[in-house]
């Protein structure tokens, strides 16, 4: 299981992995924790990630590779647990700092996509 | 080598074969026997639809039956290629090895070629599915960077104009013609904060070197000596690495590189870094111990890193420069400086230039190779 979409708010939520000896995340979810090593994966656990973090660095690519839309406009975001990349809906500008969250891509082509639409209308 | 850039003249297997000649020429033996070829390449079977290139390239050049095999470790497949008859000398396995690295790539559209480098060099499950390149990967890294350095876009088209001004004394370089300050500043958006002359641009070439053991190399011509070579990976997903304003696997394989050759990074001459776009040559230069953390952008600035500075760096013109045909690159870096150690360079030779250090990489720094060299 990688994720599972919330259907009232189109919020999407992530599954990574969590090491419980070191408490490491990885996202995606790893069968190893990448601190701890192959001795202890068997101390490697599902774990839900946040629906919310914050952009740490962006982008806007001019030329998407073949099969994406262009331009797209990427994010790295840090859940807290683990920073994670994905694309922002819509080409407008964004800041460092800003929090978004994980949704799902109504059209199907990405796996998730963040958008900060549903951080308008929801408290963090 | 052969020339890199647009080689409409020649396929990938005649590319490898010019650049193998070329090589064994050079050295100048006739009874030379070569005990394996091994071919760095990154994506032949994506870019041209033809793998086996070791075996195909020893049969072109006439050396069978030696060993033959192609190895790849994306944007470091040259310099892994070359470890590994470092390696294979170095341990006694091996007399003599021939080092080819090749790729051709310009024959297909660009969207193509982004395409397959990204399928390549990001993480397929967390980075390509989502349209990631190497592009936004490196506008992310740059931007992030600049924040906290106090760095400029004018920084990074320093980067570009010194490297394409190196690539005009460079007869084998992609680009031919030196570009402005402002022509780069003013330059096309990529993925901003990165223009179009902070990326390498996409290359065909090829590029050689014969290996041969200290007891069996022929005492006619001035050699050069591989001192050491070091070889560290990282995290795939650059922003999930335990530090964030360094290029670990930089820094790792470096130290090796200097510990094996009992070398410091203030003895280095002249070096090659793997400025893919340009804020690497920066984040490498400082990573290397060439400046201190912070420190690159103002040693770039104050000229330390030109040809007649105190710590020239991709006197060849570098990937922006001389082009970068992936497998070819960590390759096409040793030859320019050898012929920098052997006082060939032409006009952009780097006075009295002793020891050199390279460094190629995988992606954005995941599997990092530096190689120490030393003149005779």
């Amino acid at each position: 299981m990688t994720s599972v979409v919330q259907q009232e708010t189109g919020e999407k939520r992530l599954y990574g992995s969590r090491c419980s000896r070191c408490g490491y995340v990885s996202f995606p979810a790893m069968t190893v924790c990448p601190k701890c090593g192959p001795a202890y994966s068997k101390e490697v656990k599902p774990i839900e990630l946040p629906s919310v973090g914050t952009v740490i660095t962006w982008t806007k690519l001019q030329v998407a590779p073949k099969g994406f839309p262009s331009p797209l406009v990427h994010c790295i975001v840090d859940l807290g647990m683990v920073n994670i990349i994905g694309t922002v809906q819509g080409t407008s500008e964004i800041r460092s700092g800003e929090k978004m969250a994980i949704v799902k891509d109504p059209t199907g082509k990405f796996p998730f996509i963040f958008s900060r639409s549903l951080m308008e209308t929801k408290p963090t | 080598m052969t020339k890199f850039g647009k080689r409409e003249d020649k396929g990938l297997i005649e590319l490898a074969v010019e650049a193998g000649l070329g090589a064994l020429n050079d050295s100048g033996q006739k009874e030379l026997k070569v005990d394996a070829v091994y071919v760095g390449n990154a994506a032949s079977g994506q870019f041209c639809g033809m793998e086996n290139l070791g075996p195909i390239v020893a049969e072109q050049l006439g050396l069978l039956p030696c060993e033959a095999e192609k190895i790849e470790n994306t944007t470091a497949s040259g310099s892994c290629a070359l470890k590994e008859a470092y390696r294979a000398i170095a341990g006694g396995f091996l007399d003599c090895a021939l080092v080819v690295g090749v790729e051709k790539m310009t024959h297909l559209p660009t969207e193509d070629v982004t395409k397959i480098i990204a399928a390549a060099m990001t993480h397929p499950t967390g980075e390509t599915v989502h349209g990631v390149t190497m592009p936004s990967l490196a506008a992310m890294f740059s931007r992030k960077y600049m924040e906290k350095f106090d760095l400029s876009t004018r920084h990074l088209a320093l980067v570009a104009v010194k490297n394409h001004g190196n690539a005009t004394l460079n007869p084998y370089a992609h680009f031919q013609k030196k570009i402005t300050l402002e022509e780069a500043m003013s330059s096309r958006i990529v993925a901003d904060p990165i223009r179009v002359t902070d990326c390498a641009p996409i290359s065909d070439g090829a590029a050689a070197v014969l290996l041969q053991s200290e007891e069996t190399a022929p005492p006619t011509k001035p050699t050069v000596m591989i001192l050491g070579m070091g070889h560290s990976t990282d995290r795939q997903m650059f922003y999930q690495r335990a530090e964030e304003f360094e290029i670990t696997a930089v820094k790792e394989a470096g130290l090796k590189a200097f510990h094996d050759s009992g070398l410091a990074p203030s003895d280095i001459d002249v070096a090659e870094l793997h400025d893919a776009f340009t804020v690497l040559e920066i984040v490498e230069s400082e990573d290397l111990g060439f400046f201190p953390k912070g420190q690159g952008a103002r040693a770039l600035e104050d000229g330390l890193t030109q040809i007649t500075g105190e710590m020239p760096i991709n006197t060849s013109g570098g990937l922006k420069g001389r082009g970068h045909p992936l497998g070819a690159t960590g390759v096409a870096q040793i030859v320019e400086l050898v012929w920098q150690l052997r006082g060939q360079a032409g006009q952009r030779q780097v006075h009295g230039a002793r020891r050199a250090l390279a460094c190629n990489f995988a992606g954005l720094g995941n599997s990092v190779v530096a190689t120490v060299l030393q003149g005779s």
